[in-house]
């Protein structure tokens, strides 16, 4: 047996209860954290000014197509309902169905669209003729900005440097979403191990002739391709809970704008105004919308 | 006159009726079975048996008698004689037997289900004891085939019969966790336990891993969760399995619960649950 086989097999007992717990408490710790800065937001007065008085960041660039809204609605949908019945599979509390069956298709039905979805963004940001990937890249001007942003959210500093459409937070955030989802995508085809894939078994070809050689069988590669699925699909929860959030109150505008509910104001964009609680940062913004988070 | 004929030839026949029910009465009260002996159908029996109200007094305790013949018609035993199972019937009544007839009744199965007897009795189940020798407490503890196939009276047909199969799957606490309770307790992870907990019907009964008739302790090699013997089992289910997976994802089985209560945070987490709990409890008492 090689190395990692040779690992005690409690260990991957204890190694699942600790995920679960970790991650249980992380996301509950997250939430209190994630109130706490809200009762800050009102404290300083900011969910004021953006709910009550409507002064949120100003918004420049041409608008936001169709496409890549479209996208980002299929996908919020999607992995809400991938998570969902992920996490109902795992931790199943009722069966109204009287099995998981429905719950595997709803996941293989979603895993379906957000892989399209992935391959199709990937593609628009790319190759099409907007090409955005730009927009996500980090540069120095976000490096030497960044602890303002995080003095800003922090309540420590009242305004942040305008950044044009994203922060440095933002980026780093969108930017590990990507290779995040192939990886998600990729464990979570590994583990159709019942999947025939041109004769021969899905999960051999992806983990079996690798992985699965080094751990002794494919069955433990599975096994542990489904701890990285698990590990994912908590890190996603834990990312979009802030990013809802940080949506809402920070640019509930644009948050609107992407659902297609709400038009963005951008008569202070053509005049390089900046929106409010925002700074110069000394140089010219991207041009592209101002997001929120 | 007429008048008076037909009085005395009513008093005469109700005098008659009575004198031929007179007797009948005083058997009646003395249990002879006689009128009422079981025959190719169950009417003998349940002629007493399907009143809800027949019992006995035994102790201080109030036993039923009464047999709800609903579900025995719609299964398979519905054309087997009530003398078919309670073999040592002993045509009299009280029905007092030599033998205890609940036992025996439990026990009558293999006269007509050899094959499944045979691998039982190989099993750790059978019954040490011989005919005739006397049965330690230990014998006295294992299942006979009504202990888990039962309700007696409602069991179902299992061979080719989904519906029966079904109320099987979901009937794993009534079958082995009532005297397997820790078992059954620790058999809870995410995708087996848990789930057949919930009643999920892809998830598999104790049966399903360790057998039925033919079970034995893990240890026995011949045991199918035996570590000789896994890789075949988890193969039912599941594709492309090595001892080695097998060996690993069977500890997590029944020790999911033991992982959690050995994890410090989850146990400092539960800790501060209850603490908080107790909290809100007490000052919610101070508002109620």
């Amino acid at each position: 047996m090689s190395a990692i086989g040779q690992v005690d097999v409690s260990f991957w007992v204890d190694l699942n209860v600790w995920l679960d717990t970790i991650f249980k408490a992380l996301y509950v710790v997250i939430l209190i954290a994630l109130t706490g800065h809200f009762f800050g937001n009102i404290l300083s007065g900011r969910v004021k000014r953006r709910f009550a008085k409507w002064e949120w960041p100003h918004h420049e660039g041409p608008p936001i197509p169709f496409l890549p809204k479209f996208l980002h609605f299929t996908h919020v949908f999607s992995m809400i309902a991938l998570a969902l019945s992920g996490l109902g599979i795992r931790f199943i509390n009722n069966m109204p169905y009287g099995s998981r069956e429905p719950l595997k298709w709803i996941h293989y039905i979603f895993m379906i669209i957000v892989t399209i979805n992935l391959v199709w963004r990937l593609w628009y940001a790319f190759m099409s003729s907007r090409r955005d990937y730009k927009e996500f890249a980090v540069t120095k001007q976000d490096i030497v900005t960044a602890p303002k942003v995080i003095m800003y959210y922090i309540f420590v500093k009242p305004s942040k440097p305008h950044l044009g459409k994203y922060n440095v937070m933002q980026k780093m955030t969108y930017t590990i979403f990507a290779p995040l989802l192939i990886l998600q995508a990729f464990t979570g085809f590994a583990l159709l191990d019942e999947l025939q894939f041109f004769g021969t078994n899905m999960s051999d070809v992806l983990i079996g002739w690798n992985l699965g050689a080094l751990v002794a069988s494919t069955s433990m590669a599975i096994w542990i391709m489904r701890i990285v699925h698990y590990i994912i699909n908590w890190l996603f929860i834990i990312l979009t809970t802030i990013h809802v959030y940080l949506s809402v109150t920070e640019d509930f505008p644009a948050f609107l704008n992407f659902f297609g509910l709400s038009f963005l104001d951008r008569e202070h964009a053509a005049h390089e105004e900046h929106g409010h609680g925002e700074e110069d940062h000394g140089q010219s913004p991207s041009p592209a919308l101002t997001h929120g988070d | 006159m007429i008048a008076t004929r037909r009085c005395a030839f009513v008093l005469a026949l109700a005098l008659a009726c009575a004198g031929l029910a007179l007797p009948a009465i005083a058997a009646a009260q003395e249990y002879d079975m006689t009128f009422t002996l079981p025959t190719a159908g169950k009417s003998g029996c349940m002629v007493c048996h399907a009143d809800p109200n027949i019992g006995r007094l035994e102790g201080e305790q109030w036993v039923s008698y009464f047999v709800d013949g609903t579900g025995l018609d719609g299964g398979p035993h519905a054309a087997v004689m009530c003398t078919g199972c309670h073999v040592d019937f002993a045509y009299k009544a009280p029905h007092e037997s030599t033998t205890d007839w609940i036992v025996t009744a439990r026990l009558a199965c293999k006269n007509c289900h050899p094959d499944q007897w045979d691998v039982y009795s190989q099993g750790v189940h059978s019954i040490a004891a011989q005919p005739g020798q006397e049965l330690t407490e230990k014998d006295k503890s294992k299942p006979l085939c009504g202990d888990c196939h039962g309700p007696a009276h409602d069991i179902m047909r299992l061979t080719d019969d989904p519906k029966g199969q079904a109320v099987l799957h979901g009937r794993g606490y009534e079958v082995c966790g009532r005297c397997h309770q820790d078992y059954w307790d620790s058999y809870s992870d995410y995708y087996h336990g848990a789930a057949y907990k919930q009643g999920a019907v892809d998830a598999p009964s104790c049966w399903q891993c360790h057998g039925a008739h033919d079970i034995l302790p893990s240890i026995d090699r011949r045991s199918l969760v035996s570590v000789e013997n896994l890789k075949g089992v988890c193969g039912e289910c599941h594709t492309q399995v090595t001892d080695e997976f097998a060996a690993s994802y069977a500890q997590l089985v029944h020790r999911r619960s033991e992982a959690y209560e050995a994890n410090p945070v989850y146990v400092f987490i539960q800790n501060a649950q209850d603490t908080i709990q107790d909290l809100w409890s007490t000052v919610w008492s101070w508002f109620s």
